[in-house]
């Protein structure tokens, strides 16, 4: 396998521009004889195929959910970054692509990065004509608010609603694309395996959830939109039915895997409170704006909040880092969040939370204030812990939230698999190894609206596309093979569910390749996955029928692919011996705790090449050329 | 949509429904309730009262078509109204009202069953085919109407009747009076609705109205 | 403070073209923290170790956007009429010992596919028919080109809160879906985006809803109680005036 990152020459800012016009275009009247498949109908998923459909092409979309609406781009609160510099404090498309580049701790692309900053500007201007809310401020115009990693307000925002917000406009687009024909939407289907014809991704193999049936699908190119892999750790943020399997199977069928290590962990999470804990809960990074993180200086004091006296409290973010104080990027807060946890002065019943105190800003601003802007997530907390966040500080505790890794792509966002394209956080793009708060939604959007339907023409106007129907050899081979699995996976009748070997995988993740990772616990879990493997399929218990709507079963379908990928995960992590970003390696950090980066030995994309489950993948080293930005020691101090 | 396709939608049957009951309401209860309540005067401005409505025929007949009208697009609609949704809604086994839902809104068709039984009762009664005595008013001969309730009213079961069948046109109306507002788009708040409350009062203070005179002629 | 409770759990069971019935469980030791959804999985994980299939229910975000979850609990949708999904109500709002009885969102429009799981497609269906501005991408003009009033673009934000669960369909004695449709047809209505065609969208919908079998609208608001979202009935007047307008115009 050879990388070619494909990026254009010339200057930066010029890059993207020239590219749109020396990629091929395939005719208007021959679009329609083109078929596309998206698999996944989130942010990236249902903007990608509403706007091909609009260009001309057939799509396909694929979602497990009843309904293209539900996916989990949903759930992000926050907002979406733009540099439209309305306020008028000095951001530009170069800072928005500087502070993403610099966040991400220099391990993504510039080019790439570059391209997302100059879209983000269209992508507000397409939202607003979709009849998305915004804030506005008494005037009529936009408002914004300020985020994490960056010192200028560029975030855009529908109270704390703007995942949902945007998803249902590009649902609004894809239900307007469906009407008129141009998207066949199949929902309750979910992706079991890409078929590989002649090199290229020509099609996938699907099963409805509803009567179990197997179903194949031929296209000329096949397009992943199908999120993150946080659930790998049983507890995260991500929706239940997150999952990492359609890009596991691209993954491998040849598309290379790109720094799996690199997960984020989002400082600001309703803390684990049972063992019976099915998922944990997000609170807005945007309550930092106004909520002041702290615990106590003296280590195990267990007083409530309101006893412990100003001088007693270290308001450690602010303490080290002035500059930023409460809004430095997730990885800092997470981390440094960890860090005082494990000295003891963690809080709440189990010690592993932090204060996220509103007194001050209430104070300052008035109860009504504050509720307006946070009142819908003060409300969320309430019902999760029955405390009141404006009498009581809110804790919190960093988790699991999303992963920058996936599947590594070249700048026409095309895996190294001919035909195969992966869009939105199943690639591994544009955040490097860390990603800012609000980014999200923009790259999805990005990815969805605006690059992808301009890259693809490229491939389906060169590509040779010999006509395969569903009848080839390699589609009944892939059908068989899935079928294979799921009588398997029904047969074993063993004495574990699924959820107790998936939740085993997720806490030996956690521990060992959570916040902090080394050597020697990276090593130990590289040792026991396979272990855990083997033992889920000899003794899983997936009760039901293969013809039926069978929860447990889709379950045990992807926790099998979880119980493989978590081992290249791992073993990303252990090969990146260097801190950056989310990936703190315990070995490489400064003397004052931060993450230490290895400009020389790792300023490159590991993308992981798939040999064989019993084999060690290749590691392909993608080097990152940096032309325009200087590495530098992240500093938010 | 055509007009037909409008008319015969969910939200057009709706206004077909509100449209009729307010004519009903506006051209016919309203006056007629005028009318009665000078049965409590006795039986010459009552009689007189008659004999004059006698004179307005054309205007009688022209609200009287408007009547035959309004009841037979309010029985259709609502009979299509009311069957659509019991097939819409699917048998629960378990579903709790909340406090909110009213009874009147709950017994609508029943209630609106009630009232056009009461409406033939009423026209049987009063109207068609009775032969009326005549008495001497200001000289002229004219139908001793005041007489006819009074008669009507001094039996127990035709009062009790009455009263009873007023109470359905109560509740009927404090549901329908706040419902048809909303239903041409005029806001009704689902709490502290003033029009809610307005629409309550009337339907109590019309019903009563209508009430007081078979129980006062009962007693007379 | 946390404590652990008892519970009788009499729950809708019912496989695709058969009919349904109730079943008793029993779920011990539920945390009061735990959410409903997670005691559902505690039984469920019982089922599967004593050779029972599990009780199917829909659910993903299980932070109350999604739209995914939703079953009449006690009688009510989401379990309480407390603007919450059912994956946000907690094990708290339970007494031990008590018997909770669990049905699906039932209305002639949603029928059931599995135990609890209904077929909500009919929503999407309305949506089809125009809940969206007709903009292709790529020909938007500046973002802050129109300036829309604070208030408007709140109250659209207000209607726009819709997460499409259902529950107003569920809720509603006429199984109508007015305040769903009231919702998307508000939002558009009350944005200067909306207005080139809002008077086909009006009619698109209401005419998709009625064909697809959701019932009329009453005014007894049981859909505004029932919403997680507090999605109010405001919504349905505008829906009607705008269906009324659209109705005078040729």
């Amino acid at each position: 396998m050879k990388l070619d990152s494909k990026i254009p020459a010339g200057p930066l800012a010029e890059k993207w521009t020239k590219h749109k016009f020396n990629v091929k275009l395939v005719n208007p009247s021959n679009k329609r004889k083109h078929t596309v498949i998206v698999v996944g109908t989130g942010l990236a998923g249902a903007s990608a195929a509403a706007t091909m459909s609009e260009l001309g092409y057939m799509v396909d979309a694929f979602t497990y959910s009843d309904s293209p609406r539900r996916a989990h781009s949903i759930a992000a609160q926050g907002g979406i970054n733009a540099a439209k510099n309305y306020p008028n404090d000095g951001d530009s498309i170069y800072r928005l692509f500087y502070d993403t580049i610099k966040g991400g701790d220099f391990r993504s692309r510039e080019a790439n990065v570059y391209r997302l900053a100059e879209i983000s500007n269209q992508i507000i201007d397409h939202c607003v004509a979709q009849g998305i809310p915004f804030a506005r401020e008494y005037g009529g115009y936009l408002a914004n608010r300020s985020f994490g990693g960056a010192q200028v307000s560029r975030t855009f925002y529908a109270r704390g609603q703007t995942g949902q917000q945007l998803l249902i406009g590009a649902y609004g687009a894809l239900s307007k694309e469906i009407k008129a024909g141009g998207v066949k939407m199949h929902t309750r289907t979910e992706v079991v395996d890409i078929v590989v014809i002649g090199g290229q991704a020509r099609g996938i193999i699907a099963r409805n959830l509803v009567t179990g049936e197997l179903t194949r699908h031929v296209a000329d190119a096949v397009v992943l939109a199908t999120g993150g892999y946080s659930n790998v750790f049983f507890l995260s943020t991500n929706a239940m039915n997150c999952n990492a399997s359609a890009a596991w199977r691209a993954y491998k069928k040849g598309a290379a895997f790109a720094n799996p290590c690199y997960t984020q962990i989002h400082p600001t999470c309703i803390p684990v409170h049972g063992d019976y804990q099915s998922k944990l809960t997000l609170m807005s990074e945007s309550l930092r704006n106004d909520g002041r993180i702290w615990v106590p200086k003296a280590k195990g004091d267990k007083r409530p909040a309101n006893l412990i006296p100003e001088d007693e409290r270290d308001y450690y973010l602010e303490r080290k880092y002035p500059s930023f104080g409460n809004l430095v990027p997730r990885d800092l807060a997470s981390r440094n969040a960890k860090m005082v946890c494990d000295e003891g002065r963690g809080v709440g019943p189990t010690g592993n939370a932090v204060y996220l105190d509103f007194a001050d800003a209430i104070k300052r601003l008035g109860r009504d204030n504050i509720a307006a802007k946070y009142g819908n997530l003060f409300e969320m907390y309430n019902r999760i812990t029955d405390e009141d966040p404006y009498t009581t500080p809110m804790m919190i505790f960093p988790a699991v939230h999303y992963t920058m890794g996936g599947l590594w792509v070249d700048y026409n966002l095309m895996t190294s698999l001919p035909g195969l394209y992966a869009i939105g956080e199943v690639n591994f793009s544009d955040h490097g190894a860390n990603r800012l708060g609000a980014s999200a939604l923009m790259q999805g959007l990005a990815d969805g609206y605006f690059v992808l339907p301009n890259t693809i023409n490229d491939y389906l106007a060169t590509a040779k596309l010999p006509k395969v129907g569903t009848d080839h050899p390699a589609m009944a081979e892939a059908e068989t093979a899935a079928k294979e699995k799921i009588d398997k996976l029904l047969s074993i009748k063993g004495h574990r569910t699924v959820d107790d070997f998936h939740k085993e995988l997720g806490h030996l993740l956690w521990e060992k390749c959570g916040m902090g990772r080394n050597a020697k616990g990276l090593k130990e879990a590289l040792e026991k996955i396979p272990q855990i493997r083997a033992e889920f399929w000899k003794n899983v218990n997936v009760p039901g029928s293969a013809d039926d709507l069978n929860q447990a079963l889709e379950k045990a379908n992807r926790v099998a692919d979880f119980m493989e990928f978590a081992e290249l995960l791992v073993r990303d992590a252990l090969n990146r011996a260097e801190s950056c970003g989310g990936h703190f390696r315990e070995e490489s950090q400064t003397e004052e705790g931060e993450a230490l980066r290895d400009d020389e030995n790792f300023t490159y994309v590991a993308a992981w090449e798939f040999q064989g489950l019993d084999k060690e993948p290749i590691l392909h080293k993608d080097e990152l050329v940096f032309e325009e930005v200087h590495l530098t020691q992240r500093s938010y101090k | 949509m055509n007009v037909k396709q409008t008319l015969l939608s969910s939200i057009g049957q709706k206004l077909l429904l509100a449209t009729s009951g307010l004519v009903m309401f506006l051209l016919f209860l309203i006056p007629h309730m005028g009318g009665n309540i000078l049965f409590l005067f006795g039986p010459d401005i009552f009689n007189s009262y008659a004999a004059h409505l006698h004179q307005l025929v054309p205007i009688v007949i022209g609200i009287e078509v408007l009547m035959i009208v309004s009841i037979t697009v309010h029985m259709v609609m609502a009979v299509r109204v009311t069957l659509a949704n019991r097939t819409a809604h699917d048998k629960r086994f378990t579903q709790k009202s909340s406090q909110e839902r009213s009874l009147a809104a709950k017994l609508m068709p029943v209630s609106g069953g009630m009232i056009f039984i009461f409406i033939v009762k009423h026209l049987l009664d009063f109207t068609l085919g009775v032969a009326k005595d005549q008495i001497a008013l200001n000289g002229h001969m004219v139908n001793d109407v005041y007489g006819m309730v009074l008669a009507k009213f001094q039996q127990p079961d035709q009062m009790v009747f009455y009263v009873l069948f007023m109470v359905a046109v109560g509740f009927h109306l404090s549901h329908a009076l706040q419902s048809s507002l909303q239903t041409y788009g005029l806001y009704v708040p689902r709490e502290g609705s003033k029009i809610k409350l307005a629409s309550t009062l009337v339907a109590i203070g019309m019903a009563g109205t209508f009430a007081i005179i078979p129980i006062v002629a009962f007693i007379r | 403070m946390s404590e652990k409770i008892n519970i009788t759990l009499k729950v809708w069971r019912q496989n695709r073209g058969e009919e349904g019935r109730f079943e008793v469980y029993q779920a011990q030791d539920i945390d009061t923290d735990a959410s409903f959804l997670e005691m559902m999985d505690i039984v469920n994980e019982g089922l599967t170790l004593a050779g029972k299939e599990p009780i199917a229910f829909e659910h993903d975000c299980r932070e109350g956007i999604c739209g995914c979850c939703g079953a009449l609990v006690n009688g009510k949708t989401h379990g309480s009429h407390e603007q919450t999904t059912l994956c946000q109500l907690h094990m708290r709002k339970f007494k031990n010992n008590e018997q909770i009885v669990v049905e699906p969102f039932r209305a002639h429009a949603f029928t059931v596919i599995k135990d609890l799981i209904v077929d909500r497609s009919g929503l999407d269906a309305i949506i089809r028919e125009g809940g969206y501005v007709s903009v292709k991408t790529g020909s938007a003009p500046e973002a802050s080109t129109t300036p829309i009033k604070k208030e408007l673009a709140e109250a659209a934000m207000d209607a726009a809160e819709c997460i499409g669960c259902g529950a107003c369909v569920a809720a509603c004695p006429n199984g109508a879906a007015m305040l769903f449709t009231a919702a998307k047809v508000s939002q558009y209505a009350l944005l200067p985006q909306g207005h080139p065609e809002r008077t086909q969208r009006v009619k698109n919908m209401v005419a998709k809803m009625d064909e697809l079998g959701f019932g009329n609208c009453s005014n007894e608001y049981e859909c505004a109680v029932a919403c997680p979202k507090g999605i109010d009935v405001k919504n349905i007047a505008r829906l009607n005036r705008e269906f009324i307008k659209a109705s005078l115009v040729k």
